[in-house]
């Protein structure tokens, strides 16, 4: 390997920044997983439901699940970019 | 006074012993030093402590024989039983181990710091010690001047050590100079007599250095110089290894029960296995001869096996005492209760804790947990609910039918004793604590000094709701009636879901559930979502119970707004990076309000 990639490598592997990132990548894989479990659960939830009050609560908290998933995928996409 | 006169004292005997004897100053000089560098090593330590060693303490203190194996090794490590006895002591003061592991870690140190004499007996009587002692002052000095806490701490390390050897040398130097003017072996005294005098008179040294490792020092540089007899030595290992809980006793004054516990505990270790030490003697003497015959070490190297003796008898105090360490964790706590204050205190936050800022961020989290559950109590009935029925799972929106009479409650009084000393404790740790910290640490106490504001904020809320809650909660008019059994629901459902995040843990999926808290408030907000004026416009309430729920519904909707922020921070999970993404990813006002605006869930507004 020449002297510049080397180092180059070697900065992106001691830099701060990257570490920085790929631990926040990973905290937000990690939520995304737990929300589209929550998801999930909630989903199968609703189907199983037959009290109309209870199926609107399951429905409020389906929608911010459905947000919040929505800006996790926003914040990797954005991690991505600032990558490349 | 008598302190003062103490001290006088030992100024004014140092000071003819300067102009007594040269060698007497070199000595002294020596001891100096070496406490220099102990004090400079435990700075450099602390500097490491917000990290590594409390992580290791909160993972591998959950059995005995593993606290035991921590205190052995981070004492050896350290080479101060003192730093891992404050550490153990402000840990366990801010509930984050047990008595017994605390008492494990304390036995362990007790072991682990007898690796010195080793080290000082093998190494340092042989080696020319103030040859490694200038550069690594030097290198010291310039870590020391760094603004980075790590080359700071390496600095006052590497200081520390070359202080240690530097101590070490002119201790050395004093008694052999001391050697061809004065023989102090003929101040020895034989037999069962000579042992209790000399462990008297190592308790005594240690009590005034406050460091043990200072005395065997001091004893094995003595005994390499032949000042002192063997089995004197002995004696006086003894007696440091007793004078040593001095320092856990006076670290654990400004402790708590907790604290002062754990140091009764070390104050017993040691004083049992100062008498197993000097009841089997003879027998320790012999297996001492036998360990050192096995290991190589020479038959008239005493120095060394001082060593053997120290570690010998450490061992043997560890195996009488383990297996009763449960029994005396729970007479401690049955000789030494806690106190029930008549106006509740912090118990948590001790001055031990403020010098180690990661302890003192989670002492301050637990002692604003027990804010919250202060605060709980206080609003739960303001909002005329008991506790336990908010806290029962399988209560909900029926719960306020059946709860209807009135619970008797003075906020003011109540505020008083059981919040407001607590919170002004916090604060006043908060400032305190804030200065050794990094500015990221200082931003956690920041925001958890937020929560405990949230708490306030919740209680003042309750109480200006209280009045009219009160009245209208047994009115005749069944729709104002309704309209605050409405509110009364809505806050005791959103402090069992609270209870509930706080219950599950490090799930980030749990802390974001509050986003649906935020929701429901949004969406219940009587004011806002048009109930108000149909009431009004239809004439089933008065205009004055109109204005009354309509500032009742503001204090409401402020309340589940302090509550939901507090628990934002108060439960969020433990690991840093974690707690910043579920921030981020938390839903803004501006992002609920949208999903409120949305048709899917408003079509489920009316039935909720």
């Amino acid at each position: 390997m020449k002297l510049p990639k080397l180092l180059k490598l070697s900065q992106a592997l001691l830099s701060d920044n990257k570490n920085n990132m790929d631990d926040r990548k990973k905290c937000l894989k990690e939520i995304q997983r737990k929300l589209k479990k929550k998801s999930k659960r909630l989903k199968e939830k609703l189907d199983c439901e037959t009290n109309e009050d209870l199926k609107n609560t399951i429905k409020k908290d389906l929608a911010v699940v459905k947000a919040q998933r929505k800006k996790v995928v926003n914040e990797l996409l954005k991690l991505k970019e600032s990558k490349d | 006074m008598f302190k003062r006169i103490i001290l006088l004292s030992i100024l004014v005997i140092l000071t003819y012993g300067f102009w007594l004897s040269t060698n007497f100053k070199e000595i002294s000089a020596g001891v100096a030093i070496f406490l220099f560098g102990m004090l400079s090593l435990e700075q450099g330590f602390k500097a490491f402590t917000g990290g590594l060693l409390e992580k290791l303490l909160r993972q591998t203190t959950d059995g005995t024989w593993k606290s035991l194996t921590f205190g052995i090794v981070s004492t050896t490590f350290m080479q101060s039983s003192s730093l891992v006895s404050v550490i153990t002591i402000s840990f366990l003061s801010a509930g984050l181990i047990g008595l017994t592991a605390g008492i494990g870690i304390i036995f362990g140190a007790n072991l682990g710091t007898t690796t010195g004499a080793w080290l000082i007996a093998g190494f340092g009587m042989k080696v020319k010690l103030s040859a490694y002692a200038m550069p690594m002052l030097v290198f010291g000095v310039i870590g020391i001047f760094q603004k980075s806490r790590s080359l700071n701490g390496i600095g006052y390390i590497l200081a520390g050590l070359g202080f240690l050897f530097l101590g070490i040398h002119h201790m050395k130097e004093g008694f052999d100079a001391f050697r061809d003017t004065i023989d102090l072996t003929t101040f020895a005294v034989e037999g069962y007599l000579g042992m209790f005098v000399f462990t008297f008179i190592g308790i005594i040294a240690t009590v005034i250095m406050q460091s043990s490792h200072a005395t065997l020092v001091i004893i094995i540089t003595a005994l390499s110089a032949q000042q002192i007899t063997y089995d004197n030595a002995l004696a006086l290992a003894i007696g440091a290894n007793v004078g040593t809980t001095v320092t856990a006793i006076i670290g654990a004054m400004s402790a708590n029960i907790q604290g002062k516990r754990l140091a009764a505990a070390h104050l017993v270790f040691n004083l049992v296995t100062a008498l197993i030490a000097i009841l089997f003697i003879q027998q320790i003497g012999t297996t001492v001869d036998w360990i050192s015959a096995k290991v190589g070490i020479a038959d008239n190297n005493y120095t060394l096996k001082l060593a053997v003796f120290h570690s010998v008898f450490n061992t043997l105090g560890i195996i009488a005492m383990v297996p009763f360490i449960e029994k005396l964790a729970n007479s401690l706590i049955h000789i030494m209760p806690e106190q029930e204050p008549l106006r509740e205190k912090s118990v948590y936050l001790t001055d031990s804790a403020i010098d180690l800022p990661d302890t003192a961020i989670a002492s301050v989290r637990k002692e604003t947990l027990r804010l919250y559950d202060n605060a709980f109590e206080i609003i739960a009935h303001g909002l005329n609910f008991h506790r336990s029925v908010i806290l029962d799972p399988d209560n909900t929106g029926d719960v306020v039918d059946t709860h209807s009479a009135l619970i008797p409650v003075d906020f003011d009084a109540e505020y008083d004793r059981s919040i407001k000393g607590l919170y002004g404790e916090i604060i006043y740790f908060i400032s305190r604590a804030q200065a050794t910290m990094t500015p990221e640490q200082a931003d956690e106490l920041f925001l958890l000094r937020a929560a405990g504001r949230d708490i306030v904020e919740a209680i003042k809320e309750t109480k200006h709701m209280h009045k009219n809650l009160s009245l209208y909660i047994v009115s005749n008019n069944q729709h104002i009636k309704t309209e605050y059994n409405k509110l009364r629901t809505q806050l005791a459902n959103l402090m069992r879901e609270l209870d509930k995040v706080r219950n599950k843990g490090d799930d980030p999926a749990e802390i974001l559930s509050l986003s649906n808290l935020k929701l429901d408030m949004k969406m219940n907000d009587s004011t806002a979502n048009g109930t108000l004026e149909q009431l009004i416009r239809d004439n089933k309430i008065s205009a004055k119970m109109a204005t009354s729920l309509m500032n009742d519904s503001a204090y409401a909707y402020e309340m589940a707004k302090n509550l939901i922020q507090m628990g934002e921070i108060l439960f969020s999970t433990s690991d840093p990076e974690m707690k910043n993404t579920e921030k981020d990813i938390a839903l803004t006002a501006e992002e609920i309000a949208d999903i409120a605006a949305d048709d899917n869930v408003r079509s489920t507004r009316n039935t909720v």
